[in-house]
């Protein structure tokens, strides 16, 4: 099944219910680099009431709204595929509501506990703080060769790891958790992260490391196409945008520090003030 | 320029109203003579910090008709103020802003008219409801669009659904071949339903009531779990032909462009025959658009004759791309992602860019790479550039197609006003 002769099967798992934040774009990327690289690939796109079968390469599954996440884990866990495919060492590539279904347990605005898929060594829960919206930049693990990576996030749920190790280390935005400045899981077979963006079309470098991971599967030098200078002119404007996030939310915790030394000054200096007229004042 | 004219005082409505309108106009006026815009934003500020209640105050004595969706909103209230037109005095809020304060300017300006045609930003239709106590609301479409600011769109079907419950007395036009509408407009006292041909899905492909994945044929909808179903309608829009109750047949014809504008259209017919309007006069109004607040519009760009249009969200350029896959017109495709468009342009990898691919492309706009990135990976040629009117000029053709999302198409009409 190895060489030039063989044909990358890329499945996307439940587009119609996790095909919110533009993740099925992460499918399309894998099988368009891989004939970039020469090789053939094709995508199977496996709607909520098809069976997901395990014999694909790469499967892909993305982010998606409270309603549809908790069908899609109802739905996978029923049909039993994607586990017999990761058992069966395929890779895999899982978004925001996509990891997270992939873990122990998950939260919904409705449920803070639903029961997730056991696939991977991570829990998520609920939390008071604000949902994090914006830019992410994370430093990949260096096994990954992937550099600074690059994406946007936007959820409410905030994800522990059990075990194992995650993509990399946040560098801007929040990632995982606002415990801990990391993002998403990685293994010898996964690539797990709250980046959308798409996370594959705007880190090229991740896309060829899934694929170089398929068995039997030698990576030919990229093609060279024109429009392929703008994927290095977006990461640099998006990287940018991303310490402009970082620095902009450093300023603002500054000012918070000093806002709340302000109150704790002047409330102490109420509490030993002289009369009702200074009170007023202040 | 006057600063206000002899109605802002002769206004009906409470001291403090009449004084939020002096207020507002001298505002507007101001902002003007600045050379910062039509000044309508600022006056509809004032306006609202002056005198809070001033939309029920500026909508007393009006029959409104309210118009809100995700897309097509502008498009059809313009079309619903063409409608109107046939039988009543109409005005509409046609120069602006879709909520509260905007609107309440626009209507203060109301002269003698007896009929409101409004556009109503989605979030904002409850509240505006509330204060405006509509003769009947027209709802078209819900999908995703901005969603770093807007919430899901399932909690904004849960809104219209309270506001519906909230307001029996009022009509319910509503397209119910959208789940998101059918569920929003489900338990309407007095629902008019309309089935347009279908739509986006991506964003209802769970029963909004129960979570079960939807099962879709070409025009039904229906959930195995709960029974949730497609609801049937009086009113259908098929190959430009709209039918309803009696044997009626309209043949629907439109100076605008693409599908969508026909079923604009409908919408905006089956209102006026429900409020007793002759559905054929009104369809002819309607036929005579040719733009709608620059969009659509033809204009002169150079030597080249430049088509303008603006699609803001995965639902609207999947519909405009739709519409172009015929059309051999180079195009300039133009995003930006400022606060306005959402700053997350990870949707253009749910629109399906290939329809484009056998002609000339150019990406423009602040985030044209991400845009150049997706075209690349959609295997459609293109040219990058950073300025639109080059990128105009660098089309072969005489005719050209610019598309631009929200920002990027304010941006491109204001340079072109300039010249």
């Amino acid at each position: 099944m190895a060489g030039a002769g063989k044909t990358i099967r890329v499945a996307l798992v439940y587009p119609d219910l996790l095909g919110t934040y533009g993740d099925s774009g992460n499918a399309q990327v894998l099988a368009v680099r891989a004939r970039m690289h020469g090789l053939r690939a094709e995508i199977l796109a496996i709607g909520s009431g098809d069976a997901i079968g395990d014999d694909a390469d790469v499967y892909v599954i993305g982010g998606g709204e409270d309603g549809p996440q908790q069908a899609a884990v109802v739905a996978a866990r029923r049909d039993g595929g994607l586990a017999r495919a990761l058992q069966g060492g395929a890779q895999l590539v899982a978004i925001c509501a996509g990891m997270q279904i992939l873990g122990q347990a998950f939260a919904t605005a409705d449920s803070p506990s639903v029961e997730g898929l056991g696939l991977l060594p991570l829990i998520t829960r609920h939390s008071n703080r604000p949902r994090a919206v914006g830019e992410l930049l994370v430093e990949a693990d260096p096994s990954t060769g992937a550099g600074l990576v690059t994406g946007y996030e936007n959820h409410a749920g905030q994800t522990e790891l059990l075990e194992g190790r995650p993509l990399g280390q946040v560098l801007a935005g929040v990632g995982n958790r606002y415990e801990e400045s990391i993002d998403g899981f990685l293994s010898g077979q996964v690539v797990a992260s709250y980046c959308h963006g798409p996370l594959l079309a705007r880190n090229p470098a991740l896309a060829d490391l899934v694929l170089g991971r398929i068995p039997g599967v030698v990576l030919a030098p990229l093609a060279d196409e024109p429009w392929v200078a703008s994927i290095g002119e977006m990461r640099s404007e998006r990287i940018a945008a991303a310490r402009a996030r970082h620095r902009r939310e450093e300023v603002l915790e500054a000012a918070g520090g000093a806002a709340s030394a302000a109150r704790r000054w002047a409330s102490a200096l109420r509490s030993s003030g002289p009369g009702s007229g200074r009170r007023s004042l202040l | 320029m006057p600063i206000a004219s002899l109605d802002t005082f002769r206004a009906r409505g409470s001291a403090r109203f009449r004084a939020g309108l002096v207020l507002a106009r001298g505002a507007g006026w101001l902002s003007r003579a600045a050379g910062t815009g039509t000044g309508t934003a600022l006056a509809g500020r004032v306006l609202q910090a002056v005198s809070p209640d001033c939309l029920s105050e500026a909508a007393t004595g009006l029959e409104c008709v309210l118009v809100s969706a995700t897309n097509g909103k502008t498009t059809t209230t313009a079309m619903v103020a063409a409608a109107l037109g046939t039988g009543y005095q109409v005005i509409s809020n046609s120069l602006g802003n879709n909520m509260t304060a905007g609107i309440a300017e626009a209507l203060s300006h109301r002269g003698g008219a007896t009929h409101a045609a409004i556009e109503v930003d989605e979030a904002h239709l409850p509240s505006v409801m509330e204060s405006t106590r509509p003769v009947a609301v027209v709802l078209m479409n819900l999908s995703r669009d901005q969603l770093d600011r807007v919430s899901e769109v399932r909690k904004v079907a849960d809104r219209w659904r309270e506001a519906i419950a909230a307001h029996p007395e009022c009509m319910v036009v509503a397209n119910v071949a959208d789940p998101m509408v059918a569920y929003a407009v489900e338990n309407a006292a007095r629902l008019v339903a309309v089935e347009l041909p279908p739509g986006w899905r991506l964003d209802a492909t769970v029963c909004p009531r129960c979570d079960t994945p939807l099962a879709f044929t070409e025009t039904a909808f229906a959930c195995p779990n709960c029974g949730f179903a497609s609801p049937g309608a009086p009113w259908h829009l098929d190959a430009g032909v709209l039918t309803g109750p009696g044997g009626l047949a309209v043949t629907l014809s439109a100076a605008l462009p693409g599908a969508f504008n026909l079923a604009n259209a409908a919408m905006a017919v089956v209102l006026a025959a429900v409020l007793g309007l002759d559905p054929q006069s009104a369809a002819d109004a309607i036929s005579a658009i040719a733009e709608v607040k620059g969009r659509f519009a033809r204009t002169r760009v150079g030597d080249r004759e430049v088509t303008l249009l603006m699609a803001k969200n995965p639902a609207g350029w999947q519909a405009t791309v739709a519409m172009l896959a015929t059309d051999g017109r180079p195009v300039v495709l133009a995003i930006n992602a400022e606060i306005a468009d959402g700053k997350d342009t990870s949707w253009l990898y749910d629109v399906d860019f290939t329809p484009l691919a056998s002609r000339q492309v150019i990406a423009c706009g602040r985030r044209r790479h991400d845009l150049s990135t997706r075209l690349g990976y959609d295997g459609v040629g293109h040219l990058c550039m950073d300025d639109e009117m080059e990128a105009i000029a660098a089309c072969l053709g005489a005719e050209v197609v610019f598309v631009g999302n929200y920002t990027a198409f304010q941006g491109m009409r204001k340079r072109i006003a300039r010249g």
